[in-house]
C-alpha cells in the first residue's frame, strides 16, 4: 500500500470519527459517551499529524509534502466546524479541550502547507551554480 | 551522501548537515507544540538568516531572502528522502 493510498484511507477514518462526534445531541448522548467521541478526534487529529509529519519527509518533492498537509489542515477545519456549536451544547465534556488543540494543529499543519507550497515553487526554477555544494 | 569536497558551495557542507539536522526534528515532529520542535526550528530559522546575511546575500545579491529559505528547504528534503530507514522516532 502506497503513502498516499494510506493517508487517503486515514482520512477516511477521520472523517467517520468527527461525523460520530457531530451528531451527538444532548438527548440521545451522556456527557460520558460525548467525551468517548471527543477523545477519538483528538486521536485521529493527534496520530494523522504524526504520519502526516512522517510520510512528508518520505518524498522529495516539496508539492507531495504540501497536499499532504492540506489533508491535515482540512482534518482540523472539519472538526473545528463541528466543534463551534459543540462546545456549546456540551461545554463540560472536554470540547473547549479538544477544540484548543485542534486550533493549535490547524496553524501548524497551515504553515508546512504555506512553506511547503512556497518550496514546490522555487524548486521549479535552478538553484544558481555554487550556492551548495555538489553531491556526487 | 558524499560531497564532493572539490566542489564546495557558499553554503558549507557542514552548515547542510546542521540545516538538514534541524529540519528533520521540526518538520518531522511527532509532537508540534513541543519545546524541542520549536527550538529546532528557531535555530534552522536562525542560522539560515544568518548565512544568508553574511554569505549569500553579497555573493548573490538577485536572491530573495525566501527564496533561499525554499532552496535550503529543499536540498534539506532531498537529503533526508534518499537516507535509509524511516525516522518515526527523531
Amino acid at each position: 500500500m502506497t503513502s498516499t493510498s494510506t493517508l487517503e484511507l486515514l482520512g477516511s477514518v477521520n472523517r467517520c470519527q468527527v461525523a460520530e462526534m457531530e451528531k451527538a445531541t444532548p438527548e440521545t448522548v451522556s456527557c460520558a459517551e460525548f467525551f468517548k467521541r471527543v477523545r477519538n478526534v483528538q486521536a485521529s487529529i493527534i496520530n494523522t499529524y504524526q504520519v502526516t509529519a512522517h510520510t512528508a519527509l518520505q518524498t522529495p518533492n516539496p508539492a507531495e509534502a504540501a497536499a499532504m498537509w492540506k489533508e491535515m489542515s482540512d482534518l482540523c477545519e472539519n472538526a473545528l466546524r463541528a466543534l463551534r456549536s459543540l462546545k456549546t451544547i456540551f461545554p463540560n465534556c472536554g470540547t473547549p479541550e479538544l477544540y484548543d488543540l485542534t486550533l493549535d494543529y490547524k496553524a501548524e499543519a497551515d504553515k508546512r502547507y504555506y512553506l511547503n507550497l512556497q518550496d514546490s515553487e522555487c524548486a521549479k526554477i535552478p538553484a544558481p551554480e555554487g550556492l551548495f555544494p555538489k553531491m556526487s | 551522501m558524499r560531497q564532493d569536497t572539490s566542489s564546495g558551495g557558499v553554503v558549507s557542507e557542514d552548515e547542510l548537515v546542521r540545516l538538514t539536522e534541524l529540519f528533520l526534528k521540526f518538520e518531522g515532529a511527532t509532537d508540534p507544540l513541543s519545546n524541542r520542535c520549536k527550538e529546532s526550528e528557531s535555530e534552522f530559522n536562525s542560522l539560515v538568516e544568518n548565512i544568508y546575511t553574511e554569505k549569500v546575500k553579497p555573493a548573490y545579491d538577485s536572491i530573495a531572502f525566501s527564496y533561499f529559505r525554499s532552496y535550503v528547504r529543499n536540498v534539506c528534503r532531498i537529503r533526508i528522502s534518499k537516507q535509509g530507514p524511516p525516522f518515526p522516532c527523531v
